[in-house]
């Protein structure tokens, strides 16, 4: 099982992903510079948090166009798995890998807490180590992360099942004061409808280890090293 | 010499008459301009250095101390943490958000320049009371939160306060604290002659000009006319200048490094050859990249322009580390090489523009012995004599609910506070009003114990551990209680590395 990260220039969120890939999972990492169009061999692609080429313009406008992201493109095309947390979910709504965008929070400030969030597909390579409507506990750290999407889309995402993560109480129960930033139905992560791309605002990366609050986020890692080759079986 | 002008370079006529009698002859306007920068109190310290100087600055830890880019303490398993401090005050009242931004970017390069990785900011705030100075402090906060998280380094930790003396003259100290292994430790020094010096990172324009010695005037009706001494940052670009440097690290051919900050090309290049016993440099500012037609020698010599960094490459080298700022598409151009006749030699191309003793520049400016005013005594406050409060808890409540006491979450939540893997804060700031109620913990349950607040299970904690019939216990702990703060943990800075190496 090998995992690319993706780094742009004004990524940073890289370097944790790569640690928790690399000296927690125990798995195979290789970093995917933007410039390069070659995903050497991955089995899943993250695309980590940050600021991708600073983010000017609107979030993930610019990283899109990355000689890298085509190749991204083409690997979701054919199953492979894709992985994008905060700028990297933000960049695959600008690239359309995923439906929908993000946008300022309702607050307009930027907001940095921990959040909960409930489990809604536990079918997916992301994340089979989850229970039924588990509630994992995962800091957000944005300022551009409000799940935004026209009546229709949004319908659609929530027929087909398409959304992984939502924010809830510490219960479980999604309820607007657990919302953070303003997100259509406390939407914090989806997928596609293949169910091989994944985004999602909190830093799954944040917690994955004692020291740091958390490990709720080591799951979701655990998750995709165990069984992203089942899903190129099936 | 004409005052007004001495005054735009914020010198007194005395230090031009010492200027005079060091050059033995007048200098031109360029060198003026030079000299005025570095002889700030911004840079120069001349008034504060007596009373810095008796600070405790050596120990065995101490792996660098005063006279760097910032300072560097062993924190043992062969790993250093490097860390500065800087005030941005005068900035930050004039255009919050960009002096807050900009004085978070300086403290990052200095910790780069070091060779270390930034991983932590801390902050020390002062404003006027609120709402009045509402604009310093959402500005600042802002600034200071919107720099460091898209550089990805998280704040950590820090302390803000309201006070009325700080309603025109907001403080904003920020912090930086990077790590680096001891032995990789880069020093700016400009060794060796006819090493190159390279200029890196950003283009050079007109922003900032004296920005220095603004920081060294009083601030007064006027001061929002200094807007331009005030700098713009560009924080995506210091994350790129960023990983270049951490890059360099895999090259020997570097021999210094030094942040352009305060005094922009002057002060770095000056420092780094004062570091030097007899070194100097000679700069043609022909070849400095620039953002702005037209600019003048004087514009390119004292411009604050942000993320640039000035190299010490070794001749012949220079190709090496070019590429490696190409690789993040930055610009770096040589713009000069290092000397040893002691002397800061500035050209424009075939003109000659300035000449002017390092060690003048960085060592001459006379100290100001400052007169001090003894403070007033503390007020001979006899507690006993005190009457009892007749609501203790609804006293508590009103001190709980005041600004300088009160729950620090509307701050934090602000900042990109949590954790990063290379930082560790502990389980910290939760708050009062917001999680301990959603925890059904009731407000009165906070308790003093080391010098932080502490959620206790019974209520009658508060009796116990702070008496509130007793106001100087109260007033004592208000430097002291960080309200809300449940669990009693500082911040633990530790480099995970360190942390795994073992």
């Amino acid at each position: 099982m090998k995992f690319g990260v993706v780094v742009f220039p004004g990524t940073w969120s890289d370097r944790d992903c790569g640690w928790v890939v690399d000296q927690v999972v125990g798995a195979e990492l290789t970093y995917l510079w933007h410039k390069d169009a070659d995903l050497k061999g991955c089995d899943c692609v993250i695309l980590p948090g940050g600021f991708a080429y600073g983010d000017y313009l609107r979030t993930g406008a610019i990283a899109r166009f990355a000689p890298v992201m085509e190749q991204i493109g083409e690997f979701a095309d054919k199953g492979g798995l894709v992985w994008g947390i905060c700028n990297g979910f933000q960049v695959l709504c600008e690239a359309g890998l995923l439906p929908g965008a993000l946008i300022r929070n309702a607050s307009l400030e930027f907001r940095c807490e921990w959040t909960n969030l409930v489990v809604e597909r536990t079918d997916l390579p992301f994340t089979a180590r989850c229970e039924e409507r588990e509630v994992l506990r995962v800091p957000i750290a944005h300022g551009e992360g409000s799940y935004f999407a026209d009546p229709a889309t949004l319908s659609r995402l929530e027929q087909r099942g398409q959304v992984v993560f939502r924010y809830c109480d510490p219960g479980g129960r999604v309820v607007p004061a657990a919302n953070p930033n303003g997100s259509l139905h406390n939407i914090a992560g989806i997928v596609n409808a293949r169910g091989n791309v994944l985004g999602m605002m909190p830093h799954p990366e944040r917690c994955s280890e004692a020291e740091l609050g958390g490990t709720d986020g080591l799951k979701l890692f655990r998750s995709v090293a165990e069984n992203a080759l089942k899903v190129f079986v099936s | 010499m004409d005052e007004r002008r001495l005054r735009e370079v914020a010198l007194t006529p005395d230090e031009y008459k010492t200027i005079v009698e060091q050059l033995k002859r007048a200098p031109n306007e360029v060198e003026l301009g030079m000299l005025g920068v570095l002889w700030s109190e911004h840079c120069s310290y001349k008034s504060s250095k007596a009373l810095l100087r008796r600070l405790p600055s050596t120990g065995s830890a101490v792996v660098q101390g005063p006279g760097e880019n910032a300072g560097a303490v062993s924190i043992g398993e062969g790993w250093a943490a490097v860390f500065k401090i800087e005030s941005h005050n005068h900035p930050s009242a004039i255009e919050p958000y960009q002096g807050a931004a900009t004085g978070v970017g300086g403290i990052i390069r200095d910790v780069i320049a070091m060779g270390a990785r930034p991983i932590a900011l801390l902050d020390s705030l002062r404003f006027g009371p609120l709402p009045e100075s509402k604009r310093h402090f959402d500005g600042v906060v802002a600034g200071i939160g919107g720099y460091g998280n898209c550089i990805g380094i998280p704040t950590v930790g820090g302390e803000i306060y309201f006070e009325d003396c700080y309603a025109n003259n907001p403080l904003v100290n920020a912090m930086c604290v990077g790590l680096v292994r001891t032995d990789q430790l880069v020093r700016a020094r400009a060794e060796g002659t006819g090493n190159r010096l390279m200029l890196v990172g950003a283009d050079t324009g007109r922003d900032g000009i004296h920005g220095a010695s603004f920081a060294s005037v009083e601030l007064d009706e006027n001061s929002s006319e200094r807007r331009p001494a005030v700098q713009v940052g560009n924080p995506f670009l210091e994350k790129c200048l960023l990983e270049a440097c951490m890059d360099l690290s895999h090259t020997d051919a570097v021999v210094a490094i030094q942040d352009l900050g305060a005094a922009g090309l002057t002060s770095a290049v000056a420092e780094c050859a004062g570091r030097v016993p007899g070194a100097g440099a000679r700069i043609d500012v022909s070849l400095v990249p620039r953002r702005e037609r037209e600019m003048t020698a004087y514009d390119v010599m004292l411009s604050e322009s942000q993320e640039r960094m000035l190299v010490v490459v070794q001749r012949g080298r220079e190709r090496e580390v070019e590429s490696i700022f190409h690789a993040w598409d930055l610009t770096s151009a040589v713009i000069g090489e290092v000397t040893d006749d002691g002397q800061l030699t500035v050209v424009d191309g075939p003109d000659p523009v300035a000449r002017l003793p390092v060690k003048l520049l960085t060592d001459g400016a006379p100290m100001r012995r400052l007169v001090g005013i003894a403070p007033d005594p503390p007020l001979d406050l006899v507690v006993d004599a005190l009457p009892p409060l007749a609501d203790p808890g609804g006293t508590l409540l009103r001190l709980l609910a005041s600004p300088n006491l009160s729950s620090r979450r509307g701050v934090f939540r602000r900042l990109p506070a949590i954790a990063v893997n290379e930082v560790l804060t502990l389980e910290s700031y939760a708050v009062l009003d917001g999680d301990a109620a959603t925890q059904g913990l009731d407000p009165l349950q906070v308790s003093l114990r080391d010098g932080l607040g502490v959620v206790e299970e019974p209520a009658q904690a508060v009796e116990r551990h702070l008496p509130v019939h007793r106001l100087e216990d109260v007033q004592e702990a208000s430097d002291r209680l960080v309200v809300g703060r449940v669990h009693a943990e500082w911040p633990a800075v530790l480099g995970q590395q360190a942390h795994h190496a073992s």
